[in-house]
C-alpha cells in the first residue's frame, strides 16, 4: 500500500478500507495539497474514489472555525476526532503554546485533513451533488445546531460561518463572509 | 420491550466481566479519577473559597455535586510565572447576548459565580482587570466552565498555562498582592 499526495483536481482515490489513510496523512504531515490513497498492487477488488474539498485558500475557511469551533475548550483538544489546530487553540509543534500567535501552514494543512477525514464517503457525496443538502455531514449538522452538539448552535442558515463553510464544499470560497466570521473571536 | 431474562443474562454477563460496577453504578469513573487526581485538601487551608486554587473548581462545583454550586469559577494568578496570586480583580464576563455581569477575586485569587447570579448565553468572553490594567482572553469560552480545565501549567501546545494578568516585567511588581484576612475563609 502507498500513501501518497497530488494535486490532482480534488480527488482521492482507494480500497474503501483505507479511508482510515486520510488520518494518517495528518501524522505524516503531508503538503499542502488534495491527497491521493492508492493500492500500488492494484490488489483490491473493490476502489473508492473519494472527492475532497480544495485546499487552496482553506486558511480562510479555517480562520473562520477557529474562534467558533476551535477553542481549547472545545474541538482545540488533542482527543477530538475533528482536531482544528492554530493561533489562540490547539498547537501543532510539540513546543508550541497558544499564545505564540498566528496560525502555520503546517497547522492549517492538518486541520485541512482532519476536516475532510471526518466523513470522506459523505463528503464526496455532497461534493459530487455541488454541494446540495450540506447537512448530510455532521460537521454542518452539528454547527447549525441540527444534531446534538455539545458547543450548541454557531450558525444559522446563510450566516457568515455557514456560507463560508457551505462556499468551500463547492469550491468557492466566500472570503468576505469567512473573513467576517473569523472576527468573531474578538471580545465584544 | 426488553425480555427480564435477557437483562438477568446481561447482568451475570457483565458481572462475569468485571464491568458490573460501571453499569450498575452512577459513578462516572472518568470523573471520579479526575477528583481522585486533584490529591488532598491542603491541611492548613480550610474548604470554602480559599482552598485548592488553581484547580479545575467545577469538577466539585457542578450541579448535583455536594459542593456549593457555581456556573463559572477559577483562580488568577499576578503573573504568568509565580504562583503569585490576582487579589481583588474583577473579572469581567459578556456573553453572547450582550449580558455582563463582574467577578471579584478573593486573597488567593479565587474567583466563582454562584448559580443564580450569571448563566450565560454560550459561548461568552472573560476580561481580567485590576486597576489600569486589563487583559481580555484571546478566545471565547464555548463549553467551559472552570479556568484551569484549559489553563493548567506547564504552557504548552494544549494549553496557555495559568490564568495571569501580565507578563510584563515592568508592570508586574507593581501589582499589588495583599494577605487574606481572617473573615475571608467563611463562605
Amino acid at each position: 500500500m502507498t500513501v501518497g499526495a497530488s494535486t490532482r483536481g480534488g480527488r482521492v482515490t482507494g480500497p474503501s478500507s483505507l479511508v482510515i489513510g486520510l488520518g494518517l496523512a495528518v501524522v505524516a504531515g503531508l503538503p499542502a495539497c488534495e491527497g491521493q490513497i492508492g493500492d500500488a498492487g492494484g490488489r483490491s477488488g473493490v476502489r473508492l474514489e473519494l472527492l475532497a474539498p480544495t485546499r487552496t485558500n482553506f486558511e480562510r475557511v479555517a480562520d473562520a472555525m477557529q474562534p467558533h469551533c476551535g477553542t481549547l475548550d472545545c474541538h482545540g483538544q488533542a482527543g477530538r476526532n475533528m482536531r482544528l489546530f492554530g493561533g489562540r487553540g490547539l498547537r501543532l509543534a510539540p513546543d508550541g503554546n497558544p499564545l505564540d500567535g498566528d496560525t502555520t501552514p503546517a497547522e492549517y494543512d492538518a486541520t485541512f485533513w482532519s476536516v475532510v477525514g471526518l466523513e470522506p464517503e459523505t463528503l464526496t457525496a455532497v461534493i459530487q451533488d455541488q454541494g446540495a443538502d450540506p447537512e448530510r455531514l455532521s460537521l454542518i449538522r452539528k454547527a447549525r445546531g441540527h444534531e446534538r452538539h455539545k458547543g450548541g448552535t454557531l450558525m444559522n442558515v446563510g450566516d457568515d460561518l455557514d456560507r463560508c463553510l457551505t462556499s468551500w464544499l463547492v469550491g468557492g470560497i466566500a472570503e468576505a463572509q469567512c473573513q467576517a466570521a473569523a472576527m468573531y473571536g474578538e471580545t465584544p | 420491550m426488553v425480555r427480564p431474562e435477557l437483562t438477568v443474562a446481561a447482568l451475570v454477563l457483565a458481572g462475569a466481566s468485571g464491568c458490573a460496577p460501571a453499569i450498575l453504578s452512577p459513578v462516572d469513573p472518568e470523573h471520579q479519577q479526575a477528583v481522585e487526581a486533584l490529591g488532598a485538601e491542603d491541611p492548613s487551608v480550610p474548604i470554602g473559597p480559599l482552598h485548592r486554587p488553581g484547580q479545575p473548581c467545577m469538577l466539585c462545583h457542578d450541579v448535583g455535586d455536594p459542593a456549593k454550586t457555581f456556573t463559572i469559577a477559577g483562580t488568577v494568578f499576578r503573573d504568568n510565572v509565580s504562583t503569585a496570586p490576582l487579589t481583588d480583580a474583577d473579572i469581567l464576563f459578556v456573553d453572547s447576548a450582550g449580558n455582563r455581569f463582574v467577578s471579584h477575586t478573593n486573597c488567593v485569587g479565587n474567583f466563582f459565580v454562584g448559580l443564580g447570579q450569571f448563566e450565560p448565553v454560550w459561548p461568552f468572553w472573560v476580561t481580567i482587570r485590576q486597576g489600569a490594567n486589563d487583559s481580555p482572553m484571546g478566545s471565547p469560552v464555548h463549553r467551559e466552565r472552570s479556568c484551569a480545565a484549559c489553563h493548567f501549567n506547564p504552557a504548552g501546545p494544549r494549553t496557555a498555562g495559568q490564568v495571569y494578568l501580565t507578563s510584563d516585567d515592568f508592570v508586574v511588581p507593581m501589582i499589588p498582592v495583599r494577605a487574606c484576612r481572617p473573615d475571608e475563609g467563611n463562605i
